[in-house]
């Protein structure tokens, strides 16, 4: 099977190992919790060489993780000023993920987002002015001011939902690939993301079954962020590696670095090949690191800040992605510059629009329920 | 014969007052002057001594309790004295004939349920709203439901039943008077004009404490007045302001008015000299002769003077004489006979009955020299008249023997104060004393 | 008119709707090779291939699944062969299948419909004969319906494939097999989710119920009957948005409630009925409001004790009886 090359073995796991406990991108954590040591994972498939050619692509996965970074530190501000309402989890550091996977969708493909949403949803297509109304819960926001930063969804470009329950898209995703393959029989492609966190839930298992048995056109992506809200992940997980479950549902895996878009998106492009062509599911593990608190104004005392400026310092996909094309002279560093004081002045005037907006009026509140 | 202790009226504006602290407790001997509570307003916190010696006998209101001003708190009697059996609240003390014991209507047929006098009435929501929709009263309604509670069925029984029959005139009367015509007349009757009327009575004594042991039915005339005593104490903070005068010149005027009108067959009566000299004065007197709701207080054109009319039958009637100040005192004495006999009889017409502006009500007959009407709703005023008594008195450094009356108006505060009500009692007196202002 | 079953009406119900409706399909547990464990989908898997699917026992995915299915544009009927394993994909049904309309303001369309067999059909105990659709009345966004005889069947299943909003459809095991007089197809008058129907006009008492509680309704209507007592039966069919009105307006005319269900009496959909009227109409009662359920234990096995667990007509004949 062509595929088969693609994907890494699964590695000998084991308690064997005095390593030092690192997490797989910058230092080690102690968080006080004696857990076993693994050796670290050499994250880059060789087989990654993304086509650092195309400089209209690369030119807009930029402009999508700078207005991500842009919006989510727009998001964070606000949030910490009070201006918005509930609960908010950022994506800072993680943009390269989304950005990388939706780049290799098409309008009509969908996808499963996270409470952590606001980087696929901008990575698909939503207008950002729309999804900063809904963040601040105005009526001309996505959701009408209904579903807020953890359910913000743009049925119009595919992207069916953020899910404040962890571990709640895989079925949903699982079960519009099948629509998509066996009922309505066109070739879309679904794409679930998921925590590490996430990939413990049963939910994992009933929809990668069904996926992998029905070879259904999902891919399961897996942002390895090493954080379960304030647990890191191997205190309670029992493989190194979370693709590596994959193998018992007969799904190829690929493990990318998911701090570099160019990885991701060539994994993508192989995985959506796969399941246009009824090849069926794919698992890709982008490992990253959360580089924010679970959510705004978590205190983190699981962990220390300066640590974790370091890992974003480090490993930035942003400055990453900018070494990469200033080197392979795809894209000058000037080019860059613009493109993200452009996001970042297009992130501004979205706050401008959402806080031009009204709040919705008593009369939607029985609205979009019971409707037919 | 135990004694009450009354809440005090520590100013103008105290209504109730709340006890802070009781000094005393019950079995403790207290005399005149010792310091017995301490209590409180919103303004003030005051000690307060016993008034008369005694024994504490019973503590009605407990520390931290608020009562009203004037309501019973506590009682002092003699050791080993029990309270008056119900003596919690105080008991007004108002003309009251001393009439002979109330005949109890017979009670609506009884119910197949045994229901104790005042017992909550079960029933369901719906025979409920049947009966309050019909204008029924729940408790004279027998029960044959389900666990003895009253039903709809129930209600439709009494409905059909024969003592609610009622004549047209009768009610009408009692649409417009408010009168439930299923808790008046006899039972098994037609319900008459004169049933309503007697239901209408106006303010008479409140039920006395009877024997605690025996549980009486009132009769619904009794219930009537006991509703509007009731709405009265609670409506008006009240003072009752004593004067007396010398009836010398109106035992005078009596006389010689009598004598002139002796062909005429016209007999002038003390009361109907009363009220041509109340209404007289009453014209400078607005407030007085006024009404108060809603903190809207309206002053009435006419004087519409109700003289209390005692019922052989027990309770009140207070029929008025229209326009009372400007009739001649041998109209006013016609009228008010005439009024008096329909009222005794059961046969004043609705306009005698309504209307009133003041009130006078005489107890003289009966000895008295100081009581405390209660205020006829929605009247502002009303004058008690106590027993003319032969009393020496100084007149010129010469101790004489006059006739003296005392005055005492009751007075609803939130009108009129302690001075404006003394000075018309004092007009009230110095006409009476010399009737020829009444010409002035 | 021609007489057939619960099953083989809910049968002609599918077959009717996936003719109609290309996008409709059928997926849940033992469906299309065995036709459903109580015979309810015999012979559709044949009929449509394809579109009827045999799932792996994933109730997760059933019902999470379907959801998924339905956001993408498919109108998926999901099946969970007994209504006592609802509780395995619970936060699919009322985090995700009853939110997702409202939470995203509308964009999503939900036309999913959950089949639920319920009911005590003998000997199922503890886990297998339960009847659970009051858990759903708490739930914004469901509509709950349980036809309680082959026509409306029929018909509500009928009007719960074409709804756009989820619905949940509890089918009784017992009256699966019951039979009776359905009109032809062309004299079928489509169901209305939400409305109450009342069965039988009265005047004494309002006996209300859905699913296999009418027989108790209605049995007990039949033995009122003997005493010349006018029960007025109301089913309720559609248990959430329910039919407050049709309840109120009978209780205004009969001024005495019987309510009735098979399920616990504590918590269940027939408290809701009762506080309601209670709420809006108490004023019209003339007797307490009786209400029959379960007893709080769960359904035991022996069938001597099971039979405690049953709700008979002579219960509400006893206690209507009682109160007039």
């Amino acid at each position: 099977m062509a595929t088969a090359k693609k994907t890494v073995a699964p590695k000998q796991m084991g308690p064997q190992s005095n390593e030092p406990l690192l997490p797989h991108i910058g230092p080690a954590v102690d968080v006080g919790v004696p857990y076993p040591g693994v050796a670290p994972v050499q994250i880059t498939n060789p087989a990654n060489t993304a086509p650092l050619t195309d400089k209209k692509l690369a030119a807009k996965m930029y402009e999508t993780m700078c207005t991500i970074r842009a919006f989510e530190e727009s998001v964070k501000k606000d949030f910490l000023n009070g201006e918005i309402p509930g609960f908010t989890h950022l994506y800072i550091g993680e943009e390269a993920i989304a950005t990388g996977i939706c780049a290799a969708l098409k309008d009509t493909d969908l996808i499963e987002s996270t409470h952590r949403g606001h980087g696929h949803c901008i990575a698909k297509g939503a207008d950002v002015n729309s999804m900063m109304a809904e963040i601040f819960g105005k009526k001309d926001g996505l959701c009408k001011g209904k579903g807020g930063s953890m359910h913000i969804a743009d049925f119009s470009v595919g992207m069916l939902g953020a899910n404040g329950v962890v571990g709640g898209g895989y079925n949903l995703a699982t079960g519009a690939a099948l629509a998509q393959k066996l009922v309505l029989k066109n070739d879309h492609v679904s794409v679930v993301f998921f925590g590490d966190g996430a990939s413990n839930r049963g939910t994992f298992h009933e929809a990668a079954n069904v996926a992998g048995a029905w070879k259904l056109p999902v891919i399961f992506v897996n942002e390895m962020n090493s954080w379960a809200s304030t647990t890191p992940y191997r205190t309670t997980t029992a493989v190194e590696d979370i693709s590596d479950r994959a193998f018992g549902y007969n799904m190829p895996r690929e493990i990318v670095n998911g701090n570099d878009v160019f990885e991701v998106y060539a994994a993508a492009v192989r995985a959506v090949e796969r399941a246009r062509k009824g090849e069926g599911p794919t698992f890709i593990e982008a490992k990253t690191y959360r580089i924010e608190g679970h959510f705004v104004g978590d205190p983190e005392m699981y962990r220390k800040k300066e640590e974790t400026k370091k890992i974003l310092e480090d490993n930035d996909p942003i400055t990453r992605f900018e070494e990469r094309v200033v080197k392979a002279k795809l894209m000058t560093q000037k080019e860059c510059d613009k493109i993200r004081t452009a996001a970042i002045e297009k992130v501004a005037k979205a706050k401008e629009y959402a806080m031009s907006c009204e709040y919705p009026d008593p009369s939607e509140f029985y609205k979009d329920v019971y409707v037919d | 014969m135990a004694i009450e202790v009354l809440m005090p009226k520590l100013g103008l504006t105290m209504e109730e007052g709340t006890i802070e602290e009781w000094k005393v407790k019950v079995g403790d001997t207290v005399k005149k002057g010792d310091i017995i509570f301490s209590v409180s307003t919103d303004k003030m916190t005051n000690e307060i001594e016993a008034e008369d010696d005694g024994v504490v006998i019973g503590i009605v209101i407990a520390e931290g309790d608020s009562a009203p001003c004037k309501s019973v708190i506590a009682w002092l009697g003699a050791a080993g004295e029990q309270p008056p059996a119900g003596g919690v609240a105080a008991a007004p003390a108002v003309a009251a004939p001393a009439a002979a014991p109330v005949a109890v209507a017979p009670v609506a047929a009884a119910a197949p349920v045994a229901r104790p006098a005042g017992a909550y009435v079960l029933a369901t929501p719906y025979a409920k709203k049947l009966a309050k929709d019909k204008g029924y009263a729940l408790a004279a309604i027998a029960a044959t439901g389900y666990d003895g509670v009253v039903v709809a069925k129930d209600v439709d029984a009494h409905v059909a039943g024969p003592h609610v029959k009622t004549s047209p005139v009768a009610a009408k009367m009692a649409a417009e008077l408010g009168v439930d015509v299923n808790t008046i007349g006899a039972d098994g009757q037609r319900v008459m004009k004169a049933d309503v009327l007697a239901a209408t009575a106006a303010p008479a004594a409140a039920v006395a404490p009877a024997d605690e042991d025996e549980v009486i039915k009132v009769t619904p005339m009794r219930r009537a007045i006991a509703k509007n005593m009731e709405n009265s104490w609670h409506t008006s903070p009240r003072v009752t302001f004593t004067r007396p005068f010398d009836a010398t010149g109106m035992k005078d005027l009596r006389k010689a008015i009598n004598k002139a009108l002796e062909p005429k067959g016209i007999k002038v009566s003390y009361n109907h000299i009363m009220m041509k000299v109340v209404s007289l004065c009453l014209r400078d007197y607005p407030d007085i002769n006024g009404s108060f709701k809603d903190n809207l207080l309206t002053h009435h054109k006419h004087i519409n003077m109700g003289l209390a009319v005692a019922q052989p039958s027990g309770g009140l009637v207070v029929p008025n004489v229209k326009d009372c100040d400007k009739k001649s005192l041998a109209e006013i004495a016609v009228e008010a006979d005439q009024l008096a006999k329909d009222g005794k009889a059961g046969k004043l017409g609705m306009d005698a009955m309504t209307g009133g502006t003041f009130t006078i009500t005489n107890l003289g007959n009966y000895g008295l020299t100081n009581f405390s009407p209660i205020i006829n709703q929605p009247e502002l005023a009303i004058l008690g008249v106590c027993a003319m008594v032969d009393t020496p008195v100084v007149r010129d450094g010469q101790i004489v023997v006059r006739p003296m009356m005392n005055l005492c108006l009751t007075a609803d505060h939130r009108v009129i104060d302690g001075v404006q009500a003394s000075e018309f009692l004092q007009k009230v007196c110095e006409m009476l004393e010399n009737p020829v202002l009444m010409l002035a | 008119m021609r007489k057939i079953s619960f099953a083989e009406a809910t049968l002609e119900a599918m077959e009717e709707e996936m003719e109609k409706y290309p996008e409709v399909f059928v997926m849940g547990e033992d469906l299309a090779r065995q036709g459903g464990i109580f015979g309810q989908f015999k012979g559709l898997g044949h009929k449509f291939p394809g579109r009827v699917m045999d799932t792996p026992i994933s109730e997760t995915f059933i019902v999470g699944g379907g959801v998924g299915a339905a956001l993408a544009g498919a109108r998926p009927v999901v099946d969970m062969h007994f209504a006592d394993f609802i509780g395995v994909c619970m936060d699919e049904v009322f985090n995700q299948m009853a939110k997702a309309r409202y939470m995203f303001g509308g964009q999503a369309k939900i036309p999913l419909v959950l089949r639920a067999p319920d009911g005590m059909a003998g000997g199922g105990a503890a886990q297998h004969s339960q009847s659970v659709e009051s858990w759903f009345l708490h739930i914004p966004g469901i509509k709950v319906v349980a036809p309680s005889n082959p026509y409306d069947a029929k018909m509500v299943l009928k009007a719960a494939i074409e709804s756009d909003d989820p619905v949940i459809y509890f089918e009784n095991k017992v009256i699966y097999k019951e039979s009776a007089m359905v009109p032809e197809k062309e004299d079928e008058v489509p169901y209305e989710i939400g409305k109450a129907r009342v069965v039988r006009e009265g005047t004494d008492v309002t006996i209300v119920s859905y699913s296999v509680g009418m027989k108790n309704a209605n049995g007990a209507a039949d033995l009122l009957a003997k005493d010349g007592i006018n029960a007025e039966v109301i089913d309720l069919i559609t248990l959430s948005p329910w039919d407050k009105e049709t309840v109120i307006n009978s209780v205004k005319k009969t001024h005495r409630l019987c309510l009735v269900a098979e399920s616990v009496k504590q918590g269940g959909a027939m408290a809701e009925v009762a506080a309601t009227v209670a709420e809006e109409a108490l004023e019209y009662l003339d007797a307490p409001i009786l209400r029959y359920g379960a007893p709080f234990v769960p359904i035991p096995f022996a069938p001597t004790l099971e039979k405690l667990y049953r709700i008979f007509p002579e219960d509400l004949y006893n206690g209507i009886k009682k109160v007039l």
